[in-house]
């Protein structure tokens, strides 16, 4: 079967361009792939104008802006890396940290809860060595908290 | 905006300065808009589709490190991103298929009238048909752009064409599709 046509471009040119040329009129009832080609030329020709006639895109300023705004923002993007980097080390950090400070702290909570069944001065005394751990693992989880919703809210 | 602090005063004191100024911008958009969107909305089927890849067309367009020795150079780099981001979006949603015409209702594309029958017609075809003949008739490519754009050989587009018009003109005498004159 044949792919192509010598005729062909004088053909399309003569179907798309609107020229009655009798010679073209006759090869064209005769080879197939003219036919094909003249056809499928005809139909992309109305649908191309058709469609142009309908579109719609939006201004050439709305889109200028709106790529030198998604540029700028790339570029800020790219500066605040490293500090994103930054803060998203120090959140890790910080969630090794707090569970460290507890196993520290553990030992000294226990003794203070155990005192609390003692002489009230032993038990005073204890206490405030425990409750320095506690006012520290306290802070300490706070902390952690605070930071979690600062960087919730910085990177949304 | 990734930081909600800082990032804006940075944003600020950076000049960005764009491969073109808008003037010259706005004369190239101008000249190859409504070419290019109706392009996308052919070969896509779909009017918000169509909008979408237009303006990140020429947002590739603007951002790319790129010298155009012409505005005939610079239009053909635009179909050839255009083209790209279509076949982005068929690998993302796996369609190397015609648009099932379920999907066609369903888009809230603007009533086209003869438009949507020449619209349905198209979407009967593969993807790839649907592109290299709207490039090669409607935008008038010749075949070693066309090449350029598919990113394929020159000399496979000849093949292409002959085979995606064949499919085409049996569609068209499946549904009895008769030129607008001898209607």
């Amino acid at each position: 079967m044949r792919k192509s046509c010598a005729w062909e471009e004088r053909v399309l040119a003569a179907v798309v361009g609107g020229a009655r040329d009798p010679e073209v009129e006759v090869h064209k009832s005769a080879c197939a792939v003219c036919r094909d080609a003249a056809r499928a030329a005809l139909f992309l020709a109305e649908a191309g104008r058709e469609t142009r006639r309908r579109a719609h895109p939006p201004t050439a300023g709305r889109i200028y802006r709106e790529a030198l705004r998604r540029r700028r923002e790339e570029r800020a993007r790219r500066a605040t890396r490293i500090l994103r980097l930054a803060q998203a080390g120090a959140v890790v950090a910080s969630l090794v940290a707090a569970p460290a400070l507890a196993a520290v702290g553990w030992e000294s909570l226990w003794q203070w809860v155990a005192g609390l069944g003692r002489s009230a001065p032993d038990s005073l005394a204890t206490g405030l060595q425990a409750g320095g751990t506690l006012l520290a693992l306290a802070g300490g989880a706070a902390t952690v908290m605070l930071y979690g919703l600062y960087a919730r809210w910085a990177t949304s | 905006m990734a930081i909600g602090g800082p990032a804006p005063s940075l944003a600020a004191a950076a000049p960005v300065r764009p491969v073109m100024d808008e003037r010259r911008f706005e004369a190239f958009y101008e000249s190859t808009s409504r070419r290019l969107w109706s392009y996308l909305v052919r070969a896509s089927g779909s009017a918000s589709v169509a909008d979408d890849l237009l303006q990140e067309s020429y947002y590739r367009l603007l951002k790319a490190d790129f010298t155009a020795e012409s505005d005939e150079h610079r239009k053909n780099y635009l179909y050839r991103i255009a083209t790209n981001l279509l076949r982005d979006r068929y690998r993302r949603r796996r369609s190397l298929r015609p648009v099932e015409e379920s999907d066609a209702v369903a888009d809230p594309s603007p009533s086209m009238g003869l438009a949507d029958d020449l619209g349905r017609m198209m979407r009967r075809l593969s993807p790839r048909d649907r592109q290299i003949l709207w490039l090669a008739h409607v935008e008038g490519f010749r075949h070693r752009e066309i090449a350029g754009i598919l990113g394929v050989k020159e000399g496979s587009v000849r093949l292409m064409l002959f085979r995606a018009r064949k499919r085409l003109a049996k569609r068209l005498e499946e549904s009895g599709w008769q030129p607008e004159e001898s209607r």
